[in-house]
């Protein structure tokens, strides 16, 4: 056991290792759920096989043997599978969930004990020996390759051996004369011979690309492909390939290496693409293979965000100054020249802010890609049968976001599923397909990200959530009967609204709901649901799409300035000292058919006396079911602020969520909205 | 600010002094970030009664804390003389509203005594510099934020100071943890 500092550094390597490996095992989910929907679809069982592969190499270095263990069976198993020696049959699928489970099971023990002791892997690895075992007893598939005469394969490998060299010499040589057709036609001999040697003796991936790479050497000898650094990378690519093969032959007497990255570049070449884009391509939305990121500490981030943020007051300060040297000494070459450096820092700052807040971002794919299989058992669980479509997982939204949004989305599935699809029996008596639809979706919409869940259920029941909410006392029955439905169907939404136990034959919906409306909130988002009986259920989430930068309206209040986040802002009233009633000594308005209470700002923050005005203002904030009235003295106008923290000291100052500097270098407070309305 | 340093004679310790109310105090150097003139200090609401408000220093916002309130003096008006002494306490920063700056000091560790019996024993004076001609009362700015010492205050103003403001929650922990052995 390593100790002291290098304890220390163990743990920083686990802590990646960990981080690593959920993004992997998450992956692994999301693929096998695929796998099972479209069964032994080739490029995905090759991707498992990278995964497992990946797992095993990594816990091994670390010398977690027991995940190692599990993850080599498991590639033993996706191995067979992906040569077609194995069907993908529900045992296979039953053993390869279950390791991913395991799987999972230990990285949480890493993760909390830095051991995967305690948990043991062997009843899986028999059940993967025992599927092996099963294969070696059938017979295999007559796909053998003929036997190969050893003498032949001898002259066979010295000469391709000679080829290839040649090749690498021409192809470099290429480079510099790429007008001296006598090389083009030397090229395009040695593949010809390679193609139809290694075909001969049943090479086939040899031969397979060989004869790509000729067919590209034909087009560039006719002159129907010019040649340029994107085709000779390729070209050197899939030579490196043929030495990797060439080796395999030589020291194993088959051929190993894939060639499915070598064969699609052959294509895009000849389809006069550019590799860049091939290798986009194959590694996909959210794909494990070469994506070219870094690791970078969030911290760093923060700083980098800190320092642009103070660039863009001065550069607001710069702005205001120009505009007076503008003024004083218009027409000057001087302030001209000033005007002209000054718009262009304020180009760049714009630009710059916008790339560190992009540098945050991250594709919802991430919390995205663990629901397929969250569906799939939910379904299991409860005898229903219901698929999920995702669409727009590229949507990019802050990390501080997409780690607050995982668990209210799993309510809603969870929801959609044990309460919105009925039994497939039922469907099918309704006349609706047996298997139920979840369409979990994102999009970006101006600043903010729509995500939604939509579900092709049984909907829900207006007049049993009035009944509910009158019964729990959220409700007046007056109340209720001006409501149109979607405000009623919101009122799930509310804490309170549902108990466990009950919520099910009353609304179908509800279950911790209010969390999910909470934890939106506290995001500065909002939350709305939308259902059609009989037909299905929509709910929508509307999320910033970074939480450092906000919408801000800033108020007066005395002489002190507060910001109100405008995601909770409905509206703003001008009022005077005839439009406020007191009711049992509450002060109130009304507002159209509805009486708003009001919370004093100058009371509730003691602000200092600044002389009573006449007019007043009232900022409505709230949701849908809770409404205050804000009293300021003015309005001063809608803002992007960027949210600063106060620091441990004064972090749990009540009603009071952070600060912001602006333009003008003062500090402003940021008025936390949830607690202001418990205060209120 | 480490006592074990004061136990080793003859070694030179540099110290920031300031004044508050006529009395003369000294903090080490190596925790002082820099100096800077009073500036507009926007306020908290229902802050701790001795933190005057946040300040932006260069983007970062920094608690200001109205040093002569926290040490118990009366206050007064800001001055031209006026200054804020930035610190960094346990990875933050704050910053100590003080009278005026007077000068870096070299004090010898064998000319600071430990400090005086008092009626409550303040943790945050360590000691008492004395120089030819006048005394200089070592503070200890962390343990001046610390909670337990917000306790003894509230207990010793109690009476004097009743302004009818609940007194908000205390910080968590105490800003600074400090090894007394």
């Amino acid at each position: 056991m390593p100790d002291g500092q290098e304890l220390e550094h163990f743990d920083e390597i686990v802590s990646e290792f960990v981080a690593e490996m959920q993004e992997l095992l998450d992956q692994l989910d999301e693929d096998l759920v695929q796998l099972e929907a479209e069964g032994g679809n080739h490029e995905l069982l090759k991707e498992i096989f990278r995964i497992l592969h990946t797992i095993k190499g990594t816990s091994g270095f670390l010398n977690f043997d027991r995940i190692q263990l599990l993850a080599h069976r498991l590639e033993d198993l996706l191995a067979q599978l992906k040569d077609g020696r194995l069907e993908v049959s529900q045992d296979v699928m039953d053993v390869l969930l279950a390791g991913a489970d395991r799987l999972k099971g230990l990285l949480g023990k890493i993760r909390e004990e830095r051991t995967d002791e305690g948990i043991e892997v062997e009843d899986l690895v028999a059940s993967v020996e025992d599927l092996l075992k099963r294969l070696d007893e059938t017979p295999p598939k007559a796909t053998e390759r003929k036997e190969v005469d050893t003498e032949l394969l001898g002259d066979f490998l010295t000469e391709v051996q000679e080829l290839l060299d040649g090749l690498e010499e021409h192809l470099v040589e290429l480079e510099a004369r790429p007008d001296d057709p006598e090389l083009f036609d030397e090229i395009f001999r040695a593949l010809h011979t390679i193609k139809g040697a290694s075909g001969f003796l049943g090479f086939s991936r040899m031969s397979e690309l060989a004869h790509g790479a000729e067919e590209v050497l034909d087009r560039l000898r006719k002159g129907r492909m010019s040649m340029d650094r994107n085709v000779m990378d390729g070209l050197l690519a899939v030579l490196d390939t043929l030495r990797r093969l060439f080796r395999d032959i030589k020291e194993e007497g088959e051929e190993r290496t894939d060639i499915g990255t070598a064969i699609s570049t052959l294509e895009a070449l000849l389809e006069g693409k550019a590799l860049e884009e091939v290798r986009k391509a194959r590694a996909g939305p959210g794909a494990l293979g070469a994506v070219e990121t870094i690791r970078v500490n969030v911290k760093r981030l923060d700083q980098l965000m800190d320092l642009v943020g103070e660039l863009v007051l001065n550069r607001n300060r710069l702005l205001q100054l120009n505009g007076e040297i503008g003024t004083k000494y218009r027409g000057e070459r001087i302030a001209e020249e000033l005007d002209l450096a000054t718009s262009h820092l304020d180009l760049l700052t714009s630009e710059l802010q916008e790339m560190v807040i992009k540098t945050r971002m991250v594709p919802v794919g991430r919390v995205f890609n663990k629901f397929p299989r969250l569906v799939r058992d939910l379904c299991r669980a409860s005898g229903k049968e219901a698929r999920l479509v995702m669409e727009g997982q590229d949507t990019e939204v802050d990390k501080t976001v997409i780690e607050e949004i995982g668990d209210p989305l799993v309510h809603l599935i969870r929801n959609a599923v044990d309460h919105g699809i009925e039994l497939p029996e039922e469907r099918e008596k309704l006349g609706k397909p047996r298997e139920g639809l979840i369409r979990l979706y994102a999009a970006q919409e101006g600043n903010r990200i729509v995500i939604g869940i939509e579900d092709d259920g049984r909907g829900m029941d207006a007049e049993k959530i009035k009944r509910r909410a009158i019964e729990r006392g959220l409700l007046s029955p007056d109340e209720a009967d001006r409501m149109d439905d979607r405000t009623i169907w919101n009122l799930v939404f509310l804490p309170g609204f549902s108990t466990a136990d009950k919520v099910t034959d009353v609304s179908g919906r509800g279950v911790g709901l209010d969390v999910v409306h909470t934890n939106v909130n506290k995001l500065n988002g909002s939350v709305s649901l939308d259902s059609i009986p009989g037909k299905g259920t929509k709910v929508e989430i509307r999320l910033p799409l970074t939480l450092a930068i906000i919408q801000g309206l800033v108020v007066r209040v005395g002489k002190e300035l507060y910001v109100v986040p405008l995601s909770s802002v409905e509206e703003a009233v001008r009022v005077g000292p005839g439009d406020i009633y007191k009711i049992q000594r509450r002060e109130v308005i009304r507002l159209r058919d509805t009486v708003l209470p009001l919370v004093r700002l100058d009371r509730l923050f003691e602000v200092p006396e600044d002389g009573r005005e006449d007019e007043e203002y009232v900022v409505v904030i709230g949701t849908k079911e809770r409404r205050v009235g804000l009293v300021v003295d003015d309005l001063v106008g809608q803002e992007e602020v960027v949210i600063k923290s106060l620091g441990k000291l004064l972090r749990d100052t009540p009603a009071i969520a952070g600060a912001t500097i602006r333009g003008d270098g003062r500090v402003c407070l940021i008025v936390d909205v949830n607690e202001m309305m418990t205060l209120a | 600010m480490e006592a074990k340093d004061g136990h080793r004679t003859g070694e030179v310790l540099e110290l920031v002094g300031f004044r508050l109310e006529g009395e003369e105090f000294g903090v080490p150097i190596r925790d002082v970030r820099e100096i800077i003139r009073m500036q507009e200090v926007t306020r908290v609401p229902h802050a701790p009664d001795f933190v005057e408000g946040v300040i932006n220093l260069r983007g970062q916002i920094v608690p200001i804390i109205d040093l002569r309130r926290r040490l118990g003096m009366s206050p007064k008006e800001s001055d031209r003389d006026t200054r804020i002494v930035i610190v960094e306490l346990d990875g933050e920063l704050a910053g100590f509203v003080v009278d005026s700056v007077t000068e870096v000091l070299r004090v010898l560790e064998d000319q600071i005594e430990p400090p005086p019996d008092m009626v409550v024993k303040q943790d945050y004076i360590t000691g008492v510099g004395k120089l030819e001609d006048r005394l200089l009362i070592l503070l200890d700015l962390c343990k001046v934020l610390s909670k337990e010492e917000q306790g003894k205050r509230r207990m010793v103003e109690e009476g004097e100071a009743s302004e009818g403001l609940e007194v908000p929650k205390a910080p968590e922990e105490e800003l600074c943890r400090m090894d007394r052995s």
